[in-house]
């Protein structure tokens, strides 16, 4: 960069937050209530609450009723790998791939939303805690180094969130699912209550239970209550679940400290080598090509897990020559997806008489029942999976292949509901390996002249031996429930698919083998925090987004008792 | 724009807004704008032959023919399905919706002697039945995408949408297990 960036008042900040998506929202809402001048940049378009075009349209207000728009869908072939960038009405919360390239040396599913609200606008809101099981795997097994934290030091945190977000629940008392602090439970349908009857009767090591989601059952801070409508991710008007949008950047208006610049696309971090901190960030101006400087006794890196990576790994200086924090050379490396598209479905015939009312925007879930405890151990593999699922009643759709039902028939038979079915996916932890990992092209360069990244990432041997049972499992539970003419699949899911990319910029207790300590703080660089999936030690199996809400609030916490003390 | 249509704009807008704010939803003013601007019924030039237009519009009639419901005739499937063939259909699809519609007219007139949509409903029932039951991959994928696009359109429609099938935009919350009658009088719920 030859231009060199202004340095004066109105560049100077107490904190920077980088990203505004469930990471960023959350460091934005804490560092500006604990009264720091906060700037958050976001590499998209601004995304106030309400700006959401498609929310209420119905399907006739649509020229393609189900389909994208095919001029969109031309420059979204990697986003259209996903069926989330396929639902007309959320393609505009997916990037344009033409203007944002990556590399893969294997395929690898790479699911942006570069605007402000990030990807919380879109996300499944599925909200679950890690336990000690998933803090002591890697010591337990050896795949990966411990976790410098314990469920302990995370469980307060986890409270707090979840009193602000508003998750709703049933308090199950299952040690490997904590409970949390939730609003009222969703209702399971008669079918869904049917089949956790059976499963209660034939297990005793596992269960069916109501989902945990970041929707409000009842009205909650100001939010809501949701309206059942089931188009989440459309982003919500009536404020019906967690979002950055509608949640947490709200909440940072209101303290007064909050500035959002929206197009500013950061381009690395900036580092004095004396006093061993950053001073601040270089931005490229979106629209404009303009670098300038930001600076700030704190920067919070939120950008997503591959944005904050690619953004360490290009902040290179004398001290870090391979980048922000890699005196480990983890940076990039041990990067994990869950890995799912695997389960099976079946009908039932019986409750042709009931129906339900309302779109359920959540679902029923089968915790992990695997490697759990002893009796449930495995020897063919390590670590777990849960399944996530549904009963329904099938939609006029199942008329297309009735091939020889016409007319009066037809239309009778298909303006009432169909078979009531049910089916389940599973959800698979991955192992981290450290030549799973992301790099920069320095050759292959973006529209502002930045880097790009190449994937070079593949689930492995203990991952497709656990499918085997995440299917079969799926197939047995599903028969033992007595439900019909039970299909299964294995849809063979490559990484990033799930859109729970994590790790690559790992917690760990030695900074020789880690690129972030028990507080997310940068090995190295003290006043520099990584709180999004990228600083994942290991993942589980259930859905990230709860767990990366409670680590940024920890370390807001922590980085504004440091700040205090003079120690940052 | 001509000042009914500025007028009928703000119209829509104020009634969006209003809409909105009654249920409780927050829009921005740009929201409303879209919302305002969306007009499905856009005039463009007919995808399809007039020969393979005028079967699908007897195809049509034939899987959705007037009842005690509407038709899909009455809800504008046949041009619905020309409009979705031709600019969101993938160019195999396409290829097969037209192939299904050819295959039709021209088993009509080597059966019968008389095109599709003149050939009257036992003949087209008959033919249509024959294809479904072939066990004939070119007959049956044809006829599973006539029906596909035809269905959509069909259900998809404002008319069935709202008078056909139960129409519920905003629920306002969810429960579980009711009883058909009593929550939709047996139909489906159409969101």
């Amino acid at each position: 960069m030859n231009i060199r960036g202004k340095v004066d008042k109105q560049h100077t900040f107490d904190a920077i937050v980088i990203g505004s998506g469930i990471s960023g929202g959350w460091a934005a809402k804490e560092l500006s209530e604990k009264g720091l001048k906060t700037l958050v940049l976001e590499r998209g378009r601004d995304v106030k609450h309400g700006d959401y075009p498609t929310a209420m349209q119905d399907s006739w207000d649509i020229e393609g009723r189900t389909r994208v728009d095919p001029e969109k869908a031309a420059r979204q072939p990697v986003q259209r790998r996903t069926n989330a960038a396929k639902r007309v009405g959320t393609e505009d919360w997916f990037v344009d791939d033409i203007d944002n390239p990556y590399s893969e040396t294997k395929q690898f599913d790479w699911m942006r939303g570069y605007h402000v609200g990030g990807r919380s606008i879109t996300w499944g809101r599925q909200s679950y805690r890690f336990s000690d099981l998933d803090f002591e795997a890697n010591a337990k097994d050896g795949f990966g180094v411990d976790w410098p934290i314990r469920y302990k030091d995370i469980a307060p945190w986890y409270d707090y969130v979840e009193r602000f977000a508003g998750i709703t629940g049933r308090k199950d008392g299952l040690p490997q699912l904590p409970d949390g602090d939730f609003l009222p439970p969703m209702d399971m349908n008669c079918l869904e209550e049917h089949v956790t009857e059976r499963m209660d009767q034939v297990y005793s090591d596992r269960k069916m239970i109501i989902g945990r989601a970041a929707n409000l059952t009842v009205a909650h801070k100001g939010r809501g209550p949701c309206m059942s409508r089931n188009r989440c991710s459309r982003g919500c008007p009536f404020g019906g679940y967690f979002s950055s949008n509608a949640s947490t950047l709200p909440a940072a208006y209101s303290s007064g400290n909050l500035t959002l610049r929206p197009h500013s696309i950061v381009n690395q971090i900036l580092y004095d080598k004396d006093a061993a901190k950053a001073t601040g960030v270089r931005i490229i101006d979106a629209e404009t090509n303009e670098v300038m400087d930001f600076h700030a006794k704190i920067v919070f890196s939120c950008a997503s897990t591959v944005g904050s990576t690619f953004i360490l790994m290009n902040s290179k200086s004398d001290r870090f020559p391979n980048g922000m924090g890699n005196d480990s050379d983890a940076l990039g490396r041990y990067m994990m997806d869950h890995h799912f598209q695997v389960g099976a479905s079946g009908r039932s015939e019986g409750f042709s008489d009931r129906y339900y009312k309302g779109g359920r925007p959540n679902g029923i879930y089968i915790p992990r029942f695997r490697n759990v405890d002893k009796a449930s151990e495995r020897k063919d593999y390590v670590r777990g999976f849960g399944y996530q699922g549904r009963g329904s009643r099938s939609d006029w759709s199942r008329g297309v292949k009735e091939l020889s039902l016409f007319g009066a028939d037809l239309k009778a038979d298909l303006i009432a509901p169909g078979e009531w079915r049910l089916g389940i996916g599973a959800w698979g932890e991955c192992l981290p390996y450290a030549d799973n990992r992301v790099t920069l092209n320095e050759s292959k360069r973006d529209r502002w002249n930045q880097p790009t990244v190449t994937f070079d990432v593949e689930f492995k041997e203990n991952e497709k031996i656990m499918r085997k049972d995440m299917r079969a499992s799926a197939v047995e539970m599903l028969e033992a429930s007595g439900l019909k003419d039970i299909g299964s699949f294995d849809g063979n899911s490559a990484p990033g698919l799930c859109i729970h990319e994590m790790g690559t910029a790992r917690m760990g207790k030695d900074p020789r083998t880690s690129v972030l300590n028990k507080w997310n703080q940068v090995h190295g660089a003290s006043n520099v925090f990584v709180t999004d999936g990228a600083c994942m030690t290991s993942n589980g199996c259930v859905n990230p987004s709860l767990t990366y809400m409670a680590l940024t609030a920890r370390a807001c916490d922590h980085a504004v008792s440091e700040l205090k003390k003079g120690n940052i | 724009m001509s000042p009914e249509e500025k007028k009928s704009g703000m119209h829509r807008r104020e009634a969006i807004r209003r809409a909105a704010l009654s249920v409780g939803a927050v829009l921005s003013f740009s929201t409303i704008e879209a919302l305002a601007k969306a007009d499905p019924a856009k005039g463009s030039k007919r995808y399809l032959s007039e020969d393979q237009y005028a079967t699908l519009a007897a195809f049509v009639d034939v899987l959705l023919p007037r009842t005690d419901t509407p038709g899909g005739a009455d809800v504008g499937v046949p041009g619905f399905v020309d409009m979705f063939a031709g600019r969101y259909a993938t160019e195999g699809e396409a290829r097969t919706l037209k192939r299904g519609l050819d295959g039709l007219d021209e088993a009509s007139v080597k059966l019968y002697n008389k095109h599709f949509q003149t050939v009257g409903e036992d003949a087209q029932l008959a033919l249509l039945k024959e294809w479904a039951t072939s066990g004939d991959k070119t007959k049956t994928s044809g006829l599973e995408k006539l029906r596909e696009f035809a269905l959509l359109g069909y259900f998809s429609s404002e008319e069935v949408s709202t008078k056909v099938l139960k129409y519920l935009p905003v629920p306002g919350h969810f429960e579980g297990c009711v009883d058909l009658d009593e929550a939709t009088g047996g139909v489906a719920w159409s969101v």
